[in-house]
């Protein structure tokens, strides 16, 4: 497996920079994705006027880096945020989250993301996955919660021994 | 059976208020319930189970007014309740969730536990 390039994401240097972009490379830890969460709900409500969009992404942000927690293989983990206009069709939203992760976790994540984003009806997809989890122990719920609850939409991508998972939903 | 037997349960940045009102169980929440929480709200919601079927109440509400946020792991500590709590028949007890409008993922979120057992839970938003 080949080293982990740098995540790309904008930056205030680029030709053309986004509205606001958050950057973040680190050891996740319970206190620091709890942290980062609110300070990225905090800079994301000082350029979005929906509140509800900014919790949305403010979960999003939460549930995707508590998956590079548990399944990071060297406990490091990068996240980028960031707000672009996109010509003709508005703002969106961009959360990106990158880690390390093993072949087969890598291409189970890829699966479930897959379904996630192919089902007609997301919450239909939700809510039997609910049922499903009540029965095992474990949750399995993080990712079904960003495409059912927060309305995002989700993609993965792998890049040598990286999982990339990316999040977007339009915004005003 | 008539006293409720539970303690509250207080961690840094999330605790948990137990309260026995009019033949309804009352838990008020406060803080952020995430990873640190995970194991102990799943543990207290099965206190919480066990107490609301031998005081045979109607109702447990679970106050989230005060609760800015909840990871995946603890909503499913409540789909495990509200599972049991549905598959019991006659329903032992409704769960409902009294929300606050301005935190906005509880909206979502508990829209979709209601869309999971519409006949077992009931959400109510308080005055903001």
């Amino acid at each position: 497996m080949s080293a982990a390039e740098p995540l790309h994401a904008p930056t205030p240097g680029d030709s053309r920079p986004p509205d606001s972009a958050i950057r973040v490379s680190f050891r996740p830890t319970a206190m620091l994705i709890s942290s980062t969460r609110r300070f990225s709900a905090d800079v994301l409500a000082s350029v979005l006027p929906d509140p509800d969009c900014t919790s949305r992404v403010a979960l999003t942000i939460h549930e995707l880096l508590e998956n590079t927690f548990k399944y990071s293989t060297d406990g490091q983990a990068e996240l980028a945020v960031w707000v672009e206009n996109v010509d003709g069709r508005g703002r969106r939203v961009q959360v990106v989250a990158r880690n390390r992760a093993t072949r087969e976790q890598a291409e189970d994540l890829g699966r479930r993301i897959l379904a996630l984003s192919e089902a007609t009806n997301p919450m239909e997809l939700y809510v039997s996955m609910m049922r499903e989890s009540a029965q095992r122990s474990g949750s399995g719920l993080g990712l079904a919660r960003i495409r059912a609850e927060a309305e995002m939409d989700l993609s993965c991508a792998l890049e040598g021994d990286a999982v990339i998972v990316s999040a977007s939903t339009a915004a005003e | 059976m008539t006293h409720l037997d539970l303690t509250p349960l207080v961690r840094e940045g999330f605790a948990l208020k137990p309260n026995l009102d009019d033949g309804t169980i009352v838990v008020q929440f406060t803080g952020n319930a995430d990873m640190d929480a995970v194991d102990p709200l799943g543990a207290y919601l099965k206190l919480v189970h066990r107490s609301a079927v031998d005081l045979k109440v109607s109702r447990v509400s679970f106050d989230l007014s005060t609760l800015y946020f909840m990871n995946s792991s603890c909503f499913k500590a409540f789909v495990s309740l509200i599972d049991i709590v549905s598959r019991t028949d006659p329903r032992a007890y409704a769960v409902c969730f009294l929300t606050n409008p301005r935190i906005h993922w509880q909206r979502r979120s508990l829209e979709a536990l209601r869309y999971l057992a519409p006949k077992v839970v009931e959400v109510q938003p308080l005055p903001s």
